[in-house]
């Protein structure tokens, strides 16, 4: 089929309900959350084309150069976006909109430059992981180091340490926690604890201010005693590490944390049951349907690099877009982007309706977001309501009335949407630099930059491997088990 | 193979890696950082003191003994033996134009040819076009990832021939002739540390000699040298994925996850499983290529299946090693932009598997 250029333009860039139809259709009963979605997509469309793309390849040649280099300047522009506030609830100074609108903005933003929405993403996983712990006053600590640092300019970014050097999938299932050779321990002393050992991989540990470690207090026995803990970059006994020199999402740091009787007060552990279980999986049923929608990113990342490639080149005098093996190709990796998305969709939703969406964003807490001025949402008196050991409690039983079958559902779903999405990704990547012969080699046209950035999605939230066995766990397994009626 | 050409494949095998302990893993960082860093002093001297840029590809022998040494150079550093490779295949263009005694003169680096590895060969996808003018030859335009380009004395490339339906033209230009510039060493995927760059050429008037060939024969020759080129190409992906596997086997046994060695876990032996497969295809391939027994159609679709299968395999390798495999400290990373780069080498690998089907019709297959 020969490309016309004219019928081309006119479908250039999709639609909200071209890239969403299931959200389209959803609006319909929730106009709300659609417009909400809409704005985020068209805001995150804009900063990518004004700063993220432009800046991408030169921050990657800076972070060669020196693996400590931050784009401060991305951060800052991205903070007078009012990115970092996307899902920080209305009384915490953000703009209250949920999780899943975020997701949004990230597959946007990732498929300009993965790196840099990992950058400006990552917090994502801190605030996810203080909401699962119900600890209202630790929340509302960690969204105001975001919002109010945004107000002046520059967020006070966090990090979420859970990795060890001699544990990295043990400790992202409760199972393998059990068997795990951890180095990492919180050991109560009077007024506090004392952490010791190290964490690798931190993304954004070098910058961050406060880092949300995960530690047992006793590491003979994490299951009944991970707790989550805020460390300031200050604290008396922290440094980082080694900033790693890594393949891809060079933009985004990855450091090594070093504890060595690091001494915090008893406040900074969040007040929660222990973490491994219900805490953990709702965490990473929510995070990881958000990695899938990086897989979607870097798919359509891929897609779009490959598409413009097609459309300029030829081989042997024939534009290769006129060639059937490129349109194949290419209709391919739309599908994969589609795909991905599609999955990752399924995710999202499956997350506020059973998951820790549901907790945030959604019940009496979303009801509030929506429904109350923001005058009234941020004025003192509501934060007191909200802010208090009744909000906690509540949030806490709530998590704890959740069933099991509401859980497994959500992490099934974010699973299954990281593995495909991140797979997809990467195949679309594989696709591009077929496409792109030469051109996609060198670092300067930006296309084998995707490919690099691209895996450590199969690697990090859990690996793609440990996130199969997730599926089978919770997907195949339970449901299986539910249905003959044996226990799980 | 005899047993006498079984003991050479030994000593050049043996040298080559003993090159690439003692001179390649010191030098790590900067293959590593290069263009970023410069080259060791030394490197590309000891590389040339090997002697595998001699080796011609007009013999089987000679190719074994070509793919072996770059498969043993590979598994620390393909980079280099991309550019042996390089200048190999720009020498077999030469010899079969009759036109070896106008390569570069010079000493050292300077003697070496460069060429675009990754295009595909005599396609003249969009480089420089070639306009006859009197007794001299004119180029415009830019010959892309050329490499070798900021190393070597002249370049083989193919131009278009704008007097002839823009149909290939296979030229050896001089890379200090006047209106012929070398950018800047490029970085790229994988093979770092093997200088490449674009080569510009404003209005370089070079003498009509430099046109190797005619249109037809322009074509036939690359192709025939590409094609003579392959097992030693592959024999660098099969280094790549060998290095890979033999990391990811050494850390399955040192890692502990879930209480027990990782390689006691089915999942990671899958991975292993797979990685073992991809080599075994890759190597035995690279040793079947530098032969002449196979079909021109079944020889293009070994090349690119096994060197899809060299990407794949490495990208295991990474998976395998978790977040250390992501770090620059456990040559994973390395193995994955070097075997992916390589699944380039002598253009993509549907183009190679379209020519694959092209020849298999030709051969009269099935009638
Ligand atoms: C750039 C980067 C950024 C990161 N950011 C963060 C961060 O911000 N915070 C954080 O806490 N962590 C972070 N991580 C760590 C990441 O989550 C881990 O790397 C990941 O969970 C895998 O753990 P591991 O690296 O220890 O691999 P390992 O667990 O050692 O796995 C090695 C291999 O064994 C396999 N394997 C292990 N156990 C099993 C099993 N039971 N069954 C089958 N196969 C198994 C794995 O699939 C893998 O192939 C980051 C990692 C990277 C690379």
């Amino acid at each position: 089929m020969k490309f016309d250029p004219d019928a081309f333009a006119a479908g250039a860039e999709q639609s909200f309900a071209q890239m969403y139809p299931v959200l389209a259709a959803l609006g319909q009963h929730r106009p709300r959350m659609l417009a909400d979605y809409e704005r985020v997509l068209a805001d995150a469309r804009r900063f990518r084309r004004e700063h993220l793309e432009p800046s991408a390849l030169r921050v990657e040649l800076e972070v060669r150069r020196n693996p400590e280099y931050v784009a401060e300047d991305i951060i800052c522009a991205a903070s007078t976006a009012g990115f970092f506030g996307t899902m920080i609830p209305k009384t915490f100074g953000g703009a209250g909109l949920s999780f899943g609108a975020m997701i949004v903005g990230l597959e946007e933003l990732g498929a300009g430059c993965l790196g840099l929405s990992n950058l400006l993403g990552v917090h994502g996983l801190a605030i996810a992981t203080v909401s699962a712990t119900g600890d209202i006053e630790g929340m509302e600590k960690v969204c105001r180091l975001l919002t109010e640092g945004e107000r002046r300019g520059r967020p006070n970014l966090l990090s979420t340490a859970i990795t060890e050097p001699t544990a990295g999938t043990d400790v992202e299932d409760v199972d393998l926690l059990r068997k795990a050779r951890l180095v990492c321990e919180a050991t109560p002393v009077r007024g506090g604890y004392k952490l010791n050992g190290r964490k690798v991989f931190i993304s954004n540990g070098s910058i961050a201010h406060t880092h949300v470690v995960i530690m047992p207090t006793d590491k003979k026995n994490p299951v009944e005693t991970t707790f989550a803990f805020l460390v300031e970059s200050t604290a008396p006994g922290f440094r980082v590490g080694r900033v790693e020199r890594k393949l891809g999402q060079k933009a985004c740091p990855a450091a090594e944390l070093v504890f060595e009787d690091c001494f915090v007060p008893e406040t900074a552990r969040l007040n929660s049951k222990a973490l491994p279980g219900r805490a953990i999986e709702l965490v990473l049923g929510a995070t990881r349907g958000g990695v899938g929608a990086w897989g979607a990113a870097a798919a359509r990342g891929a897609y779009e690099r490959a598409l413009l490639h097609a459309r300029t080149h030829k081989v042997s005098g024939r534009w290769l877009i006129d060639e059937q093996w490129v349109q194949i190709k290419l209709a391919n990796m739309w599908k994969n982007v589609a795909l991905a998305r599609a999955l990752y969709v399924e995710a999202m939703l499956s997350n506020e309706l059973f998951g820790l969406s549901q907790l945030v964003s959604g019940g009496a807490m979303g009801a509030l977001q929506q429904r109350l001025p923001r005058a009234v949402l941020e004025s003192q008196a509501l934060r007191k309501l909200v802010v208090s050991r009744r909000t906690r409690e509540a949030l806490q039983g709530q998590i704890a009335a959740m069933e099991e079958w509401e859980v497994d559902t959500a992490s099934a779903w974010g699973s299954a949407s990281k593995v495909a999405g991140t797979d997809l990704g990467m195949e679309n990547c594989h696709l591009a630099l077929e496409i792109c012969g030469t051109a996609g080699l060198r670092h300067d046209r930006g296309i084998e930059k995707i490919y690099r950035d691209a895996k450590l999605l199969q690697i990090y939230e859990g690996t793609n491997q440990l996130n199969r066995l997730e599926v089978f766990h919770r997907g195949v397994l339970r449901a299986t088990a539910r249905r003959s009626g044996g226990a799980a | 193979m005899n047993q006498q050409q079984r003991s050479e494949v030994t000593i050049v095998r043996q040298t080559a890696a003993r090159f690439a302990r003692d001179v390649l893993v010191p030098a790590r960082h900067a293959l590593l950082h290069h263009p970023d860093e410069a080259l060791p002093a030394g490197l590309l001297d000891g590389l040339l003191g090997l002697g595998l840029h001699e080796l011609g590809l007009e013999e089987e022998g000679e190719r074994a003994l070509l793919g072996a040494g770059l498969e043993e150079l590979s598994r620390v550093a393909a980079a280099p033996a991309s550019l042996v490779l390089a200048h190999v295949i720009a020498r077999e263009c030469l010899r079969q134009t009759g036109a070896l005694e106008r390569a570069p003169a010079a000493e050292g680096a300077g003697a070496l040819l460069a060429l675009p590895l990754y295009a595909e060969p005599g396609l003249g996808d969009e480089g420089p076009s070639l306009r006859q003018d009197g007794a001299a030859i004119v180029l415009d335009g830019i010959a892309e990832l050329v490499v070798g380009a900021p190393l070597a004395g002249a370049a083989v490339l193919v131009a278009r021939d704008a007097g002839d339906r823009e149909r290939p033209a296979l030229v050896l230009a001089p890379l200090d002739a006047p209106g012929v510039s070398v950018g800047p060493a490029l970085l790229t995927l994988g093979m770092r540390g093997a200088p490449t760059a674009d080569v510009r050429f404003s209005k370089a008037r070079l003498p009509a000699t430099a046109r190797l060939a005619g249109a037809t024969e322009s074509g036939v020759v690359a192709r025939d040298a590409a094609r003579r080129a392959r097992g030693p190409a592959l024999a660098i992906a099969a280094g790549v994925v060998e290095a890979s596997l033999r990391t990811a086997t050494e850390y399955a046994r040192e890692r502990y996850q879930g209480g027990k060695q990782i390689v006691d876990h089915q999942e990671v032996r899958a991975l292993l499983a797979g990685m073992v497969e991809d080599l075994a295809l890759c190597a035995e391939a690279a040793e079947l290529l530098c032969g002449d027994a196979l079909a021109e159609s079944r020889a293009l679709a070994l090349f690119a299946r096994a060197k899809r299968r060299a990407a794949h395999a490495t990208c295991d390798g990474v998976q395998l090693l978790g977040g250390n495999g992501y770090m620059e400290d456990y040559d994973q990373e390395r193995c994955l932009r070097d075997a992916k780069q390589a699944q380039a080498l002598l253009g993509r690998t549907d183009l190679a598997a379209q020519a694959a089907t092209e020849a298999w019709l030709a051969e009269g297959a099935g009638s």
